[in-house]
């Protein structure tokens, strides 16, 4: 009837907005750092040592999943695999530099590999087991070696443009913000939910600030951590969001709100834990705005 | 909801002018329940002959001269089986007695003309027009936007066309006693635009309202929303003409335009065919499958049906066929994409349907348009249609 490649041309919008952000958070966390001489030339390919692993780990699941389909469909293994591959690159943007690389192949490969169609987002699961993992090593430590060197007073232009510290890929909010605006072109992208999410969260993050005449505080507050990052990249997961436009509209308002509140006790882990709580009440949230 | 641009196919491109189709060797008229034959098996039958004829006074004409073969049982849209009387055709089109035609159909009274319509029991798209004239209506809109993209028997039909349509709008309006009558064609007709703006000063009541090219603008129900028309009665301009030829012919209209397009088939036009012509016959003489492996689907690709057939007799439900290469499609899970809620025009939820098949009230399928948008937009290729149809 017509040629339907939309869910593909989703993840390939994903994949090249995420390019700015690879390209300027392997800069920013490993060349820049190697003609200061901080680090090695092998520690400078650290933050694509992280992709890859994160990549190698959920391709190997995943093909192991769907090594049934290998003789009759040899060409669409890869077409199968792409959500695990997807999510394994978006993971690796928010993870620590300095995460152990094991773990992430351990990870994302039994991910990939036990759980294919889950009504639970898998980044935020993935996500929490490597913290954890990464909490009992002692190394969940989201600065750089020069960050952790050298005292840094960041403005919020600085935040903004993401000189200051951050995941991988996941620190320039004027990236991201490129990205969505990007993304919103593409008919799948569920637009309505990362608005909602977004707008929430900067008034959210505006106006108690402007209430206290502490206007400095808001960029760094609002492009800080991984909140832009996570709004963009993980909420609107295409099985694990509401698919009603005013359900997505709420679901947003949602994440936004126990973002915000967890973000005064655990910054880096409140979005993917207001994610995770709102894409298992989907069911309940859509069910509200369908006409019987 | 929202309204869809619908990307077309390269080197989709319909002929400039109508192709013709008008010597089918048989002809099928429908002989439908409470219908009683008037012609005898191997009679000889002329051209406007009257072959059968209901109860209540309902008349059928022949459309062809030639010798009526019998009954055989035919299939018609939507898979309906209806014994149709056969005509074998002589290609003579031998009439008995040349009737002339009314100078003015503005002559009737409005009494005279819902009569007319009741006895020739004229009927588009399987209902009485005649039904259409119960009460009155404030606002008339006569629709000349195409459902399906690639379709262009309605901008035929108004090109060349305007003056009779307009007049017989007119006429349409003082029945239903409409203050405003509005012509809709889509903002992309530049052609119709201008044809059609030279005539309506003569017809100060009657509007030329513009609709975008998006899918499905063709429904009524959807592109009277879109114009903010509340309480409009509504006539496609086919039914306009067929009402035309009614009052000034006084028997029912036997020729009718439908289109054939696709990358499937060539060429891509739009043919003039007789009424009861077999869809096949057509298609043996005027046309070439560019491939061996084709989907055909019936009455285009968005809100047609796939047919594995051109078995069908062409009448006013068929607009066309959209044959394409064959798709290797296979039907994924759903991924919650949400896009087949949010481009419904009737506001309906698909994927509520389909997760709860079986469980859904028959009420919530009366509203689905059969717009097939649904289908059109799901990336996971499901025929989320077949669920709508559950209630009916």
């Amino acid at each position: 009837m017509k040629k339907k490649s939309l869910n593909s041309r989703l993840y390939l919008s994903f994949l090249i907005s995420l390019i700015p952000l690879i390209i300027y958070g392997f800069y920013k966390n490993g060349i820049k750092l190697f003609y200061m001489d901080i680090i090695g030339p092998i520690e400078m390919f650290r933050p694509i040592f992280v992709l890859v692993v994160a990549i190698l780990g959920a391709s190997t699941g995943g093909f192991i999943r769907e090594r049934k389909y290998l003789k009759k469909e040899r060409a669409n293994i890869v077409r199968r695999c792409r959500g695990s591959l997807f999510e394994a690159v978006v993971l690796s943007s928010i993870l620590p530099l300095n995460v152990n690389l094991f773990l992430v192949f351990a990870i994302t490969f039994l991910v990939s590999l036990t759980l294919e169609k889950v009504h639970i987002n898998k980044i935020c699961l993935m996500f929490f087991i490597i913290y954890a993992g990464n909490h009992f090593l002692n190394v969940n430590e989201f600065r750089n070696p020069y960050e952790l060197t050298t005292a840094l007073n960041y403005d919020g232009l600085d935040i903004f443009l993401g000189r200051g510290i951050g995941g991988i890929f996941s620190s320039s909010a004027l990236l991201i913000v490129l990205a969505i605006i990007f993304l919103s072109f593409n008919k799948m992208y569920k637009k309505e939910l990362v608005y909602s999410s977004v707008l929430t969260f900067v008034l959210l993050g505006t106006i108690p600030f402007m209430i206290k005449g502490e206007y400095a505080s808001i960029l760094p507050f609002l492009c800080g951590y991984n909140f832009l990052f996570s709004f963009a990249y993980i909420s609107p997961n295409l099985y694990c969001s509401c698919y009603t436009v005013k359900g997505q509209i709420l679901s947003g308002i949602a994440i936004a709100l126990i973002t915000y509140l967890l973000s005064f006790w655990f910054p880096y882990l409140a979005a993917i834990i207001a994610i995770m709580i709102v894409s298992l009440s989907k069911n309940v949230i859509d069910r509200i705005f369908i006409i019987k | 909801m929202q309204g869809v641009t619908i990307k077309k196919e390269s080197g989709v491109e319909l002929e400039s002018s109508i192709k013709e189709f008008l010597n089918p060797k048989f002809i099928f008229l429908p002989i439908k329940k409470g219908f009683k034959l008037k012609v005898e098996d191997e009679e000889y039958v002329y051209k406007n002959d009257i072959v059968a004829m209901s109860g209540d006074g309902k008349i059928m004409y022949s459309c062809v001269s030639g010798r009526a073969l019998g009954i055989k049982n035919m299939t018609y849209y939507n898979e309906e089986i209806i014994p149709s009387l056969v005509i074998e055709n002589d290609f003579k089109e031998n009439t008995r007695v040349k009737k002339s035609a009314r100078r003015y159909i503005s002559d009737y009274s409005d009494r005279e003309i819902v009569e007319l319509l009741n006895d020739m029991s004229l009927s588009y798209k399987g209902s009485f027009i005649v039904d259409k004239f119960k009460g009155v209506s404030d606002t008339l809109v006569i629709n000349g936007v195409e459902i399906e993209p690639y379709f262009a028997n309605k901008f035929f039909t108004i090109k060349g066309n305007v003056e009779i349509l307009l007049e017989t709008a007119d006429v349409i309006g003082s029945i239903l006693k409409s203050n405003r009558i509005y012509l809709v064609i889509r903002s992309i007709d530049s052609e119709l635009i201008s044809e059609i703006t030279n005539v309506l000063g003569t017809y100060p009541n009657i509007e030329l309202k513009l609709i975008a090219d998006q899918y499905p603008n063709g429904i009524d129900e959807v592109q009277q929303k879109r114009l903010g028309i509340k309480n409009a009665v509504s006539f496609d301009v086919q039914e306009i003409l067929e009402i035309y030829h009614a009052l000034k012919r006084e028997r029912p209209i036997q020729e009718m335009l439908i289109t054939v397009a696709g990358s499937g088939i060539k060429p891509n036009a739009v043919i003039k065919v007789k009424v009861g012509t077999l869809l096949s016959e057509i298609f043996i003489n005027k046309f070439d499958f560019t491939s061996e492996k084709v989907d055909v689907y019936l009455n285009g690709m968005i809100h047609g049906e796939l047919v594995d057939s051109l078995k069908y007799v062409v009448d006013s439900n068929i607009d066309g066929i959209f044959v394409t290469e064959k798709s290797s499609k296979v039907e994924e899970a759903c991924m919650s994409c949400g896009l087949c809620s949010k481009h419904c025009p009737a506001g309906l939820n698909p994927k509520y349907v389909f997760d709860h098949e079986g469980k859904v009230k028959p009420k919530y399928y009366d509203k689905c348009l059969r717009c097939g948008l649904c289908n059109y937009m799901c990336p996971a290729s499901r025929d989320l249609r077949k669920y709508m149809k559950g209630g009916k």
